[in-house]
C-alpha cells in the first residue's frame, strides 16, 4: 500500500495521542508512588535521626549537620530544589514549555527527605508535585513529545502527586488547575483527573484507606455560629498576612545576605530550629497528628495558641533559610491551631450554642490555607473530601472568603507567585489578566480596510507599504474577506495581477467580538494570520477595531507593568 | 531561569515510513521500559511501606506499653502524652485507643476521652469492652439514658478473653447498681430477674443477686436465691443469715397485708 508522507505524520500525532493518554496513567501512578515513598523516607529518616524520645542534644545537633549537609547539595548541585517546588513547577509551567530537569527532580527527593526528616518545619507537599513534574517532564523528553503535550503532563502530574500525598483527589485536580495553570476551565482537566485517580489508587493500595485525619462529625450548631466562623474567618486572614509577610521579610533579608553565607545559611535554620524543637517538638516536620490532635479536642487552648505562633516562626525559618521542604502542610496546621483556639473561645464565651472545638480547627485549617496559598476552590473541597459532609460547606466557604479577602487586601501578590519575584521570576498570568480584560480593551480602530474590487496588483502595492502581513477586503467598515501578503504574492507569481480582491479574499477567518476575553483572543490570533479583526456581535460584518500581534503586547504590557509591586527583594543577580 | 529546547516537534510532512516505524518502535519499547519501572517502583514502595509499618508498630508499642506503666503508677498526664504518641502513630489500634480513653478519663478528660471512645465505638458498635466505658462516663455525668444504652451495648457485645460469662454478670450487676442508686427501682428489679435467670452454680453469685433482690423489696426471689446458695454450700453463713432476714421480711409482707 503506498502512503503518502503527510498521512504518516498525521499516523504519528495519532500515535502521540494515544501514548499520551498511557503516559497520563503512568505519570499518574509514578507521581503517586513518589508521593508515597517521599513521605515514607521522611518518616523513616526521621526515626533513624531522632529515635523514640531524643535528648536536647540531638535536637540541636541534627537539623544543624543535616540541614548543612542538605545546604552544600542545593548550592552546589540543585539549586531548583530549595523551598516548595510549586512556584517552581509554575515557572516551569509558564515560562519553559514545562521543562523540569530529572536532576531536580532527584535533587528535591534527597534534599527534601533530609530537611523535612531531620525536623525543620515544612510540607511534603510541595516536594511531591516538583518530583512529579520532574518525572513527567523527564518522561515527556524521552518520547519526544511535542512541547504542548509535554507542558500539559506538568500540572497533570502535580495533581497527581498531590492526590497521592494529601489522598483528597478531587482538591488535587483543583489544586493543579487553580494555582499552577491559573485557570479553572484549563482543557486537561480530564487528563488531571486520569492521573489523579491513578495515583489515588496507587496510594491506598501501598497505605491503606485510612485517611490523613481523623475528623469529627461535622454539626453547625446554630445559625448563630456563623458569626463565629466570621470571626473565624478574620483571624485566618490575619495568621495568613503575618505568615506571608514574616516570609518574605525573612527571605529578602536571606537572599541580601552575601553569597558566600548561602551555603550555612540552611545550616544556620536548622539551629534555630534545634533550638525550638529542645521546647515544643510538636512543631517538627510535618506535624499532622498535632492537627489530629486539635481536630480531636486533644490540646488545650493555651497549647494551640502557642504552637499556633511558634508554627509560624519555625516554618518561615526553616523556608527562608533555604531548605527543601513546602508551606502546603503547615498551613494546614496554623489553620487547625488558630481555629481551634478560635473554637475553645466561642466555646466558653459565646451566648449561643457552638460546636466543638475541632469543627473550627477543621474550617479554621481551609480558611489559613485560603489565605496563604490562595486557592479558595481548592481549599472548600480539600476540606469537604476530608469530612465528606455537606454540612462543612457554608462555613467553610464564609471563613474562606473572609480570610481570603483580607490576605488579599494585605498581600496583593499571591505567596508563591512573591517568592518567584524575589528570585527575579514574573510569571505572565495571563489568565488572570484574561479573565478580566476583554477584546475591546486590546483592539486598534485604526486599520486600513481595502475595497473588494482593487486588484492584486494594487493591494500588493499598498500591503508593500503597510507593516501588516495581512489586509481586511471590505467597504465602509464592511468586511468581504481577508488577504495575506503571501496569498497576494502567489497571485503575482502566479500570473493573475489583475484578479480583483473579492474573488481571493479569505471569507472565512478568525475573528473577536468586543466582549470575547484576552484568552479566547490570544487562542484565535494563533489561528488568524497575524490580524484579527472585532466584529459587532449586532452586525458582524461590521469590523469595530482590529487586533493584531504588536496591538496585544502593547496590553498586556501595560497591565504587567504594575503586577509586582511592595515585595520585598533582593538586589539583582 | 533560562528557556531551554528541550523537545522535538513532529514535522508536519516529510516524515519517511521507516522514520515512522522507527519512532513507533521506539515508543513502544520505552512505553515498555516505562511500564516496567513503574512495577518495580510500586513493589519497592510496597516494601518500604511494610517495613515502616513494622517500625512503627514497634514504636507505638513502646509508647503504649510506657503509658500503661504510666498509668498504673497514677500519673495520668504523662500516660495521656504517652498513648497519644502511640494512638498517633498507629491510629487504627483499638487496644492503644481504648488504653488513652481510659487514661483520659482518669485523667478527667472526661469530653476528650467520650470523643475518643465514639471513635472506637464508630470502627466497632458491637465492642462489649467500648460500650462499658461509655456507660461508665455516661453514668459519671448522670446521663441515665445513655448509660443504660451503653450498659446494654456491652452486654450484647463481643467480649474477648476467658470469662465473658463472668464478666458480662459484673457488667450487669454494676448497671444494677447504677439503676439502685438512681432511684430507678422497677428497671432495676427487671435487670435483676435476668441475671437471676443467668447465675451460675455457685453460692456466693446467688447471695449477691439474693441481696440485691432484697435491697428492691424483692424477698421471695431473695428467698429462692438464699435457698439455692444454701443447697450449694450448706455451711454458707451469709446465706442462711440472708434467709433469715427474707422469711421475716416475708412475713412481716404478709401480716401487713392481711
Amino acid at each position: 500500500m503506498k502512503v503518502s508522507p503527510l498521512s504518516w505524520a498525521q499516523h504519528l500525532r495519532l500515535r502521540e495521542n494515544q501514548i499520551f493518554l498511557m503516559l497520563v496513567v503512568l505519570i499518574g501512578v509514578l507521581s503517586g508512588l513518589g508521593a508515597v515513598l517521599f513521605t515514607l523516607a521522611i518518616k523513616g529518616t526521621t526515626y533513624l535521626l531522632f529515635g523514640i524520645s531524643p535528648s536536647a542534644v540531638r535536637y540541636i545537633v541534627v537539623p544543624t549537620v543535616v540541614s548543612f549537609i542538605a545546604g552544600f547539595l542545593l548550592k552546589q548541585y540543585f539549586p531548583e530544589a530549595r523551598g516548595s517546588g510549586v512556584p517552581q513547577v509554575e515557572a516551569a509551567y509558564h515560562l519553559q514549555n514545562g521543562y523540569v530537569p530529572g536532576r531536580v527532580a532527584f535533587g528535591k527527593f534527597i534534599t527534601g527527605v533530609m530537611c523535612i526528616g531531620s525536623g525543620h518545619s515544612m510540607g511534603r507537599e510541595g516536594p511531591s508535585v516538583q518530583i512529579a513534574a520532574g518525572v513527567a517532564s523527564t518522561i515527556a523528553r524521552w518520547f519526544r513529545l511535542s512541547p504542548e503535550r509535554a507542558r500539559t503532563l506538568v500540572p497533570v502530574a502535580a495533581a497527581a502527586a498531590l492526590a497521592g500525598a494529601f489522598n483528597t483527589p478531587v482538591a488535587a485536580v483543583l489544586f493543579a488547575l487553580e494555582e499552577i495553570i491559573g485557570d479553572m476551565n484549563a482543557p486537561l482537566i480530564g487528563s488531571a483527573v486520569l492521573a489523579s485517580v491513578s495515583a489515588v489508587i496507587v496510594e491506598r493500595s501501598i497505605l491503606g484507606n485510612s485517611p490523613i485525619f481523623h475528623v469529627p462529625q461535622y454539626k453547625l450548631v446554630s445559625p448563630a455560629e456563623l458569626l463565629a466562623y466570621l470571626l473565624l474567618g478574620t483571624v485566618g486572614g490575619v495568621v495568613s498576612v503575618a505568615f506571608c509577610k514574616g516570609m518574605l521579610y525573612a527571605r529578602g533579608f536571606c537572599l541580601r545576605l552575601p553569597a558566600r553565607t548561602r551555603l550555612l545559611q540552611p545550616a544556620a535554620g536548622g539551629l534555630l530550629i534545634g533550638a525550638i524543637l529542645i521546647f515544643y517538638p510538636q512543631v517538627m516536620g510535618v506535624g499532622y497528628e498535632f492537627v489530629n490532635q486539635a481536630l480531636n479536642g486533644g490540646l488545650l487552648l493555651k497549647t494551640m495558641l502557642v504552637l499556633c505562633a511558634v508554627k509560624l516562626v519555625a516554618t518561615i525559618i526553616s523556608y527562608s533559610s533555604g531548605n527543601a521542604g513546602g508551606i502546603f502542610s503547615p498551613s494546614l496546621y496554623l489553620g487547625a491551631m488558630a481555629g481551634g483556639t478560635v473554637g475553645m473561645l466561642v466555646h466558653k464565651l459565646a451566648l449561643f450554642p457552638a460546636g466543638d472545638p475541632g469543627a473550627y480547627a477543621l474550617v479554621g485549617m481551609g480558611a489559613v490555607f485560603a489565605g496563604i496559598i490562595r486557592a479558595p476552590m481548592t481549599s472548600v473541597f480539600m476540606i469537604f473530601e476530608l469530612t465528606q459532609d455537606y454540612q462543612v460547606f457554608v462555613p467553610l466557604m464564609v471563613a474562606n472568603m473572609i480570610s481570603y479577602a483580607i490576605s488579599r487586601q494585605f498581600q496583593p501578590v499571591p505567596l508563591y507567585r512573591a517568592l518567584l519575584a524575589q528570585d527575579h521570576v514574573h510569571l505572565p498570568s495571563a489568565v488572570a489578566v484574561a479573565s478580566v480584560h476583554h477584546a475591546s480593551e486590546a483592539m486598534t480602530s485604526e486599520f486600513t480596510m481595502i475595497p473588494p474590487d482593487t486588484t492584486v496588483r494594487s493591494a500588493e502595492q499598498e500591503i508593500a507599504r503597510a507593516p501588516a502581513r495581512c489586509l481586511l477586503v471590505g467597504n465602509d467598515g464592511e468586511i468581504a474577506g481577508l488577504i495575506t501578503r503571501e496569498r497576494l504574492e502567489k497571485e503575482l507569481h502566479d500570473g493573475k495581477a489583475e484578479a480583483l480582491l473579492r474573488d481571493i479574499a479569505e471569507a472565512e477567518y478568525a475573528h473577536v467580538h468586543p466582549d470575547h476575553s484576552l484568552d479566547v483572543v490570544i487562542a484565535r490570533m494563533e489561528k488568524s494570520p497575524g490580524l484579527l479583526p472585532v466584529m459587532s456581535r449586532s452586525d458582524t460584518q461590521r469590523v469595530l477595531g482590529v487586533i493584531t500581534p504588536e496591538s496585544l503586547a502593547q496590553f498586556v504590557q501595560k497591565i504587567w507593568g504594575e503586577a509586582v509591586k511592595e515585595i520585598p527583594l533582593p538586589p539583582h543577580r | 531561569m533560562e528557556r531551554r529546547p528541550a523537545f522535538r516537534r513532529f514535522p508536519d510532512a516529510q516524515v519517511s515510513e521507516e522514520e515512522t516505524s522507527r519512532i513507533l518502535r521506539r515508543d513502544m519499547l520505552l512505553l515498555a521500559v516505562v511500564a516496567a519501572c513503574t512495577v518495580g517502583l510500586f513493589l519497592i514502595t510496597k516494601m518500604v511501606a511494610a517495613r515502616q509499618a513494622a517500625i512503627d508498630s514497634r514504636v507505638a508499642a513502646y509508647w503504649y506499653a510506657d503509658g500503661e506503666r504510666q498509668l498504673s503508677a497514677g500519673k495520668a498526664n504523662g500516660a495521656i502524652d504517652s498513648l497519644r504518641k502511640a494512638t498517633g502513630i498507629d491510629r487504627e489500634n483499638p487496644t492503644y485507643m481504648l488504653a488513652l480513653a481510659d487514661a483520659l478519663a482518669q485523667g478527667n478528660h472526661t469530653i476528650e476521652a467520650q470523643q475518643a471512645l465514639q471513635r472506637l465505638r464508630e470502627m466497632e458498635p458491637t465492642n462489649a469492652e467500648v460500650n462499658l466505658r461509655l456507660a461508665r462516663l455516661a453514668a459519671k455525668r448522670g446521663d441515665i439514658a445513655d448509660a443504660v444504652r451503653y450498659y446494654h451495648g456491652s452486654l450484647d457485645g463481643m467480649w474477648s478473653g476467658p470469662g465473658v460469662a463472668q464478666r458480662r454478670r459484673d457488667v450487669r450487676m454494676e448497671l444494677i447498681h447504677f439503676l439502685i442508686a438512681q432511684h430507678d427501682e422497677t428497671r432495676a428489679l427487671s435487670e435483676l430477674l435476668v441475671l437471676d435467670s443467668e447465675l451460675p452454680d455457685n453460692a456466693d453469685a446467688h447471695v449477691q443477686t439474693a441481696k440485691l433482690f432484697l435491697e428492691e423489696g424483692d424477698a421471695r426471689h431473695a428467698l429462692d436465691d438464699f435457698d439455692e446458695a444454701l443447697r450449694l454450700d450448706p455451711r454458707n453463713g451469709e446465706a442462711r443469715a440472708g434467709k433469715d432476714q427474707a422469711e421475716q421480711s416475708i412475713a412481716s409482707q404478709d401480716g401487713g397485708t392481711r
